[in-house]
């Protein structure tokens, strides 16, 4: 039981039924406030799945970025909204419209991931977060600077939002 | 192969579990020695002596909301900052190059949220 | 791996009932020592009944603490009130896993220990906008939305300069960033950059003069308005955590941590640790309060701009030590 791959598989599959769980109660629960929290969970669980696979720097910013961020501007959007509690899936105009595109789209995620052939497992760099540096500077140059331009063009966007929503 | 990453997120699992019982535990602990006199008064909520005058579920000041967009935004761009540190030292100049590129890219979007008054507290 | 696994799960056990103690700890003789500072500054005494000099009197505090009624307003969210708290203080105890205490303490060399540093706080966040909104209580409300809305904003120019120093030491580990100071320390290499984060750490730990989320004047307690108790006591351990920590990863990115001649690594990052500590309590009774606007404009439209100068600066540091 305590072979390292039998310990890594258990843990996996536990970070997965956390996720999987977080993720459920996101979308059943009727409180807008819990379905925030039960995300905030999710997101926590997969920065765990990332680390196991050996992605620390992704699961770090897993946590700095989703559960830091998208988490805080989420509740942020409910507080200030007043929204009061109700889960916005629960007010939704036609709901059957709406379950009908989500089920299509899991389904269709589902499909493709399950038939999809996936890459073989290549050797692990010795040093994941100098190999990320490297590409980032290297073939990946353009990703990068590209990043920075999306990023750019996503401020003025998000501003020209709240602007418009002013008026 | 990943024995180091395994381990990791054993030691911090351990670590969270811990820090996460003890409160628990010396809560739990001292509920017997606790005093516990529920009175209606005593769960109003706290407005300087007075029935609370507004309830605190009302729209509000939308500034909040904008800074936290901005703030993902440049956290994004640290954090990318953070991936291409640590080989800077030996990257060169074309490397420096490279993340100066970026950096005033960030330092662009900086100056078009400060002119168009984004920054501004209201 | 030569440790076996369930051995790593319970050093992090061990680990975690240590930290959280030595926070307890810490937390009683921070206070104290706060309480006995503020006076020597204000020309009074302090504490002086509880045992030889008032030495006794935040033993006493924590046992009324822990045996005060645990009071929750009527209208208040049960499940978020209680959670609030925890999400507050788990998260400081939790990022001092990864502080290189010196030999026999180093709890966890992380290979993205910095970052893990960095990130692991921004949950407390979450927590201070939940205790906020959950005590359905104006100032809980108002206090919360300040506090979280000054930590992310001084979060980005704070880690922006750490940046600086994960350049020079070329290591994303606390471990390694101790030893590229083996010669020089970096505050030696970056003092623009030792100011900054000092600074911007007060601001995020929510201290004065950075402390407008809980000025006592016009919000009462803040976010924990409606706390008592020992789950007011969490919000309290937190902050003295999260004191604790920013001093003594400041001393670790900048001052060498627990390098130094004769005395042991930890007494040698315990007294640099101290320094900054003292340096934190002298600001906080020297200096008035900044206004909830002027602490935001500080931070998006003085330390951002100059957080990215300082960045360019380090650059051409680096280059000209490199060569």
């Amino acid at each position: 039981m305590s072979e390292p791959q039998n310990v890594e598989q258990l843990l996996f599959i536990a970070f997965g039924i956390v996720a999987a769980g977080g993720a459920l109660y996101a979308v059943v629960t009727r409180s807008l406030l819990r379905s925030i929290i039960a995300l905030g969970a999710f997101l926590t669980a997969v920065a765990g799945e990332f680390y196991l696979l050996a992605a620390d720097f992704l699961a770090v910013v897993q946590i700095f970025v989703y559960v830091g961020g998208i988490v805080v501007l989420m509740l942020f959007a409910l507080m200030l909204s007043a929204s009061g509690v109700r889960h916005p899936l629960a007010a939704i105009d036609r709901p059957a419209l709406g379950a009908a595109l989500a089920y299509s789209l899991g389904a269709g995620v589902l499909w493709g991931s399950l038939t999809t052939e996936l890459p073989a497992v290549g050797e692990l760099p010795a040093d994941a977060v100098d190999a990320l540096g490297r590409a980032l500077l290297g073939s990946q140059l353009w990703s990068f600077e590209l990043i920075g331009v999306i990023l750019l063009a996503s401020v003025i966007t998000a501003l020209v939002i709240v602007r418009k929503e002013r008026r | 192969m990943s024995g180091a990453y395994l381990s990791d997120v054993l030691f911090l699992l351990g670590f969270a579990v811990a820090v996460v019982t003890i409160p628990l535990v010396t809560l739990a602990a001292f509920g017997w020695l606790r005093p516990h006199y529920p009175e209606a008064l005593k769960a109003e909520a706290y407005e300087s002596g007075m029935p609370q005058a507004s309830i605190p579920r009302r729209p509000f000041h939308m500034a909040y909301y904008n800074f936290a967009l901005v703030f993902i935004v440049f956290e994004v761009e640290t954090l990318l900052l953070f991936a291409v540190a640590p080989i800077l030292r030996d990257a060169g100049w074309l490397g420096l190059a490279e993340v100066g590129a970026f950096v005033a890219l960030v330092a662009l979007s900086l100056f078009y949220a400060w002119r168009k008054g984004a920054l501004v507290w209201r | 791996m030569e440790v076996s696994l369930p051995l790593t799960f319970a050093a992090g056990l061990l680990w975690g009932a240590v930290a959280f103690t030595i926070v307890g700890a810490l937390t009683a003789g921070l206070v104290l020592a706060e309480r006995k500072v503020s006076a020597r500054i204000q020309g009074r005494v302090g504490p002086m009944h509880t045992g030889p000099h008032g030495a006794l009197q935040t033993i006493a505090d924590m046992i009324k603490l822990v045996m005060k009624e645990d009071v929750r307003p009527a209208r208040a969210d049960a499940t978020a009130f209680r959670l609030g708290p925890l999400l507050v203080a788990v998260p400081a105890v939790l990022s001092l896993a990864v502080i290189p205490f010196g030999a026999p303490l180093v709890m966890r060399d992380l290979n993205v220990g910095v970052l893990y540093f960095l990130a692991i706080p921004g949950v407390t966040v979450i927590g201070l906008l939940l205790a906020g909104w959950a005590s359905y209580d104006n100032y809980s409300f108002l206090g919360g939305l300040r506090s979280s809305a000054q930590f992310i904003s001084y979060e980005i120019p704070r880690s922006l300069t750490v940046v600086t120093v994960v350049m020079l030491a070329g290591s994303l580990s606390t471990v390694d960033v101790l030893e590229a100071q083996r010669s020089v320390p970096y505050v030696v290499l970056l003092p623009f950059s030792f100011f900054l984060y000092c600074v911007t750490s007060l601001a995020e730990i929510n201290r004065l003069p950075f402390d407008m989320p809980e000025a006592e004047s016009e919000l009462v307690a803040g976010y924990h308005t409606e706390y008592s108790g020992f789950r007011w006591a969490l919000f309290f351990l937190a902050e003295y955590a999260g004191f604790f920590a920013a001093a003594a990863f400041g001393a670790v990115l900048f001052l060498g941590g627990g390098s130094g001649p004769l005395l042991p690594p930890v007494v040698w990052l315990a007294v640099k640790t101290a320094v900054l500590l003292f340096i934190g309590m002298w600001i906080r009774f020297t200096l008035p309060r900044f206004r909830a606007d002027q602490l935001m404009r500080l931070a998006w439209k003085v330390f951002l701009p100059a957080s990215l100068v300082n960045l360019v600066l380090a650059a051409l540091i680096m280059r000209a030590v490199g060569s």
